[in-house]
């Protein structure tokens, strides 16, 4: 049985918003553009073969059932990840899918602000140069809370219910 | 399962040394011969953005035999190099991805090649991977055997696997 997401401790705080990032057509990114929709965020980077496509093929079906969701990929690879990069990248993938990139410092200080890691790591492999990082997703509300974080292997389903969960929820809440 | 005698492991050699022979006779063209305790099943390759270089693919490998046996490369007409690679992830989820040389097929037992583990990196794409297509790729074995194995490619992992089944909800 695979682990489900964790709840982020305490009472829910807003998500910390990211500084200097960028759309993949320059323009600058906010969480706050996409504020009143659910966001899920991940960092992960576009050269990698195995988990970012896998967790990224579950959000992808996610999107199929739940347009309205954004999914922002912030990339973690700036040197290969540039905003021409990610522009070809993203062509072909659903609109609500939104690839963010920036200078390494700015990128650095947004994964840091939601304790993602990363690092460059030479594995020797005639793919180029790899990176290790963390796979969690972090899942946004649209008042811009952050509430819970998924780990890698979570299935999109898992996803899909916890929104309409989360959705009754709040309507139960409107008097 | 453990408390295998050494003896028990030696007759296991000798006997082991016989077939790994029959199979490469059997197995030089590259065919899977009807002889081989290796089967392949679920190959599947993942579709890869259009300007993505580099793929991945995964499957079930299977050892019916007595010997211990492990995969140590294979190729492909879809990429110039193709490479063993493994995800591992530290206690703190962390996730890292690097060649290894080998990915060991227990005897009696299988090894699954799978995202967020091991899998066949396919690195110089001829063309993009994209659904519906085929990914041939012969694997070589320690042994000494090859399969050919055609791995179909999906968008999204087969049904039945670990994150595609609802009981890992």
């Amino acid at each position: 049985v695979r682990p489900g997401p964790t709840p982020i401790a305490g009472e829910p705080h807003p998500a910390p918003d990211f500084v200097d990032l960028v759309r993949s057509d320059g323009t600058p990114f906010s969480l706050k553009d996409e504020a009143g929709r659910w966001q899920i965020l991940f960092f992960g980077y576009t050269h990698c073969p195995d988990v970012c496509p896998a967790t990224l093929g579950e959000l992808i079906q996610l999107l199929g059932v739940r347009p309205d969701v954004r999914v922002v990929f912030v990339t973690i690879d700036p040197e290969r990840d540039t905003p021409e990069f990610m522009a070809e990248w993203t062509k072909y993938l659903p609109e609500g899918l939104v690839g963010v990139t920036g200078s390494p410092t700015a990128i650095r200080r947004a994964a840091d602000s939601y304790g993602a890691r990363y690092a460059r790591v030479d594995t020797g492999s005639a793919a180029g140069y790899g990176m290790s990082h963390t796979a969690f997703q972090y899942l946004i509300d649209p008042d811009g809370d952050l509430l819970l974080t998924y780990p890698f292997g979570t299935p999109w389903q898992a996803i899909a219910m916890d929104l309409e969960e989360l959705d009754r929820a709040s309507q139960e809440e409107v008097p | 399962m453990g408390g295998v005698s050494s003896f028990t492991r030696i007759a296991r050699g000798t006997v082991a040394g016989v077939l790994v022979g029959l199979v490469v006779a059997a197995g030089a063209a590259g065919q899977s011969p009807a002889t081989s305790p290796i089967t392949v099943e679920g190959a599947w390759a993942r579709t890869s953005p259009m300007i993505e270089r580099a793929g991945a693919a995964y499957m079930v490998i299977r050892n019916a035999g007595a010997t211990d046996d492990a995969l140590i490369g294979a190729s492909s007409s879809a990429s110039a190099v193709v490479e063993i690679h493994q995800t591992t992830a530290d206690p703190s989820g962390v996730m890292m991805m690097a060649p290894v040389g080998m990915i060991p097929v227990p005897a009696g037992g299988e090894a699954v090649l799978e995202p967020g583990g091991y899998h066949i990196m396919l690195i110089d794409l001829v063309a993009p991977l994209e659904e519906g297509a085929t990914v041939d790729l012969r694997l070589s074995f320690q042994s000494g055997l090859t399969l050919d194995v055609a791995a179909e490619v999906r968008a999204m992992m087969p049904m039945g696997s670990p994150m595609a089944s609802p009981a890992a909800m």
